[in-house]
């Protein structure tokens, strides 16, 4: 990596200084999975844009991606290369990241190597994107690192002032509350693993005493079951894309929707998340959670391409002030 | 009241309970190798605040009358509790558990020491070095690389005082670069790895409660004195002094971090400069109190009381 040398070379301070000004008018770097659909998508938009991409795949970055930091006070640069493709953090043009920190296989993360090279990754990673002075969807505070899902629980100690309404919710490790829980929620609960992205209704006595079988072997977390109509809604830097149950459009949604979405993305500190609200029957709109990774498959053909569209615009903003 | 979170077999919950009886403050051990079992938990949050309890044999105590929290978050295993569970079962009920407390933490309003979603910064050495750097603080020249050709680059830039050691929050051994690990640079291509200049001086271990500090100088020949007795080498440490403008960096910095307790590593060069390497979220300050007889623990205890 040559490029790094004379980099280094240069001297740090006027690297950083090129950096704070945002003019890089390299590559788009898009750290992910080749699976993930997000990535594939803004890949392709920007392909068709004539933009430059340069697509990290996470799974498969070692041992063929070089990556050299040099890191001196307040003051850092370097360069990366994948694939034979070289560039200087300088020129980098925005950065997609959405990877897991986990660069190796499931079988190998199952040993003692596999979980270090993987605790050393998102180190590097974590503490490198927020130094990038390009466009970086996301940059992620520590209280996120490992929290792709976030549940209502999470959502109230990070964000101090969420306009939307949330459903009641109860952890306990004791059987009883969970019955009282039930009746005081008029039956209308459900029963959220703390540590696994599902849910399940519970409808009844025979519910009921399939969740007593659990205790003692886990603890309960139950989350009150709201009815109504369930959305989804995207926030791409400041548009708010909001998709019904079907993955179609709502093109008619309130302003005050997209005002409180953007509220809670930006307590986050999330330039792209999503949020899953439901519309009760009374016009109140509950937030039921949070992804700062969202996936977009299941989004129909028309909010794809709306949230594509953000993405490369939020990405390319750099360039963009660069050229004005 | 106070909550202790832990388990009793951590030295650091012994300490902190035996502090609590000896300055009479009331608190409550939730251990959690009894939990679920003879401890449980039962809380309920909302945009106005959280409400529950946490129950403990003959005692019930609501979260309203929590004025602190302290919790170390102990990785322990008890076949015993869960034997009906395949191992990977019995990874996610621990799991589900261990985070049905550190939710109830992170959302607590009163002092916790420290909450879960302050310490995380923990698993990432750079990042914490550039808080460092933001609130005044030195830290060594630095390179991350998975380069052989760059780390030797700056091997020789630095005329061969460099050490390296992990990035992450997983505890390595701090090494002297020599002439043997350079031969085994090649391994760099599967794992990054932080390489940083020697910087020569004195290691001083800061203690910080809220924005109080103690300083503890350690006096040992190894690279690393946490592992000086493995290797042989002295180790000694007495209570130091700090330029104020030091203490308050390094209480500003635990601040940034949101950490209520923070241990600050710092080295003193002989010219009288003050380097960072990292902020350690959950301290045991067990040896330095016992060396120093700085009263860490006391002031722990006030903290959580509120005093």
């Amino acid at each position: 990596m040559a490029s790094t040398v004379e980099t280094a070379s240069r001297g740090a301070a006027a690297d950083f200084d090129m950096l704070r000004s945002g003019v890089g008018m390299g590559p788009i770097v898009i750290i992910g999975r080749h699976e993930d659909l997000c990535c594939q998508l803004v890949r392709q938009r920007l392909t068709e844009a004539g933009r430059e991409s340069l697509f990290l795949p996470e799974d498969r970055l070692f041992p063929h991606f070089d990556f050299a930091w040099r890191v001196a006070g307040a003051d850092g640069c370097g360069a990366l290369s994948y694939d034979g493709r070289e560039t200087n953090f300088r020129d980098v043009g925005g950065v997609l990241a959405r990877f897991y920190s986990i660069p190796v296989s499931a079988d190998e993360f199952a040993t003692k190597d596999g979980r270090y090279i993987s605790a050393e990754w998102n180190a590097l990673v974590m503490a490198w994107l927020p130094r990038l002075r390009c466009p970086v969807v996301n940059r992620l505070r520590p209280e996120l690192w490992y929290k792709s899902h976030l549940n209502v629980t999470t959502l109230l100690s990070l964000v101090l002032s969420i306009k939307f309404k949330l459903p009641r919710v109860m952890v306990t490790s004791n059987i009883e509350d969970a019955r009282r829980f039930y009746r005081s929620s008029g039956g209308r609960m459900r029963y959220v693993p703390l540590t696994q992205p599902s849910s399940f209704r519970i409808t009844g006595e025979e519910s009921l005493e399939k969740l007593a079988a659990l205790s003692g072997t886990l603890p309960f977390q139950l989350v009150e079951a709201v009815e109504g109509v369930r959305a989804e809604a995207f926030v791409v830097g400041d548009r708010v894309v909001l998709a019904i149950e079907d993955g179609s459009l709502n093109h008619e949604h309130a302003a005050e929707v997209t005002d409180h979405c953007l509220e809670v993305a930006e307590a986050l500190g999330l330039a792209f998340c999503s949020l899953s609200l439901v519309r009760a029957r009374r016009g109140d709109w509950y937030c039921m959670g949070a992804e700062r990774m969202p996936q977009v498959f299941q989004l129909g053909e028309e909010a794809r391409a709306e949230v594509t569209e953000g993405l490369v615009a939020l990405l390319t903003a750099g360039e963009r002030r660069g050229r004005a | 009241m106070i909550l202790v979170c832990g388990i009793l077999g951590d030295e650091m919950i012994e300490l902190m309970c035996a502090r609590l009886d000896d300055m009479s403050y009331d608190y409550l051990l939730f251990d959690e190798r009894h939990f679920p079992g003879r401890y449980g938990l039962c809380w309920e949050a909302s945009p106005t605040g959280v409400s529950g309890h946490v129950s403990a044999p003959g005692r019930t105590v609501g979260l309203e009358e929590v004025t602190g929290v302290y919790a170390r978050y102990v990785e322990y295993r008890d076949e015993t509790k869960r034997s009906a569970l395949s191992p990977g079962e019995q990874r996610i009920a621990e799991a589900e558990y261990q985070l049905s407390v550190m939710e109830l933490l992170d959302l607590l309003p009163c002092v916790v020491v420290n909450r879960p979603k302050a310490s995380t910064s923990n698993d990432s050495k750079v990042y914490q070095g550039f808080l460092a750097n933001e609130v005044g603080l030195l830290t060594p020249k630095t390179l991350v690389t998975t380069c052989p050709e760059e780390a030797r680059a700056f091997y020789e830039e630095c005329r061969g005082r460099v050490i390296y050691k992990s990035l992450s929050g997983i505890r390595s051994i701090v090494q002297r670069l020599d002439e043997a690990s350079l031969s085994r640079l090649g391994l760099l291509k599967n794992c990054p790895t932080q390489f940083q200049e020697y910087v020569e001086g004195v290691d001083i271990r800061v203690h910080t409660v809220g924005d109080e500090a103690f300083a503890t100088e350690i006096e040992s020949e190894a690279s690393d004195y946490r592992y000086a007795r493995r290797q042989g080498a002295s180790l000694s440490a007495r209570a130091a002094d700090l330029p104020p403008e030091v203490g308050n960096s390094c209480a500003g910095l635990a601040a940034a971090l949101g950490l209520e307790l923070a241990g600050v590593d710092l080295r003193r060069t002989p010219d009288g400069r003050y380097y960072c390497f990292e902020v350690n979220p959950s301290p045991g300050f067990l040896f330095y109190e016992r060396a120093t007889a700085q009263p860490i623990s006391e002031a722990v205890a006030r903290r959580l009381r509120g005093d």
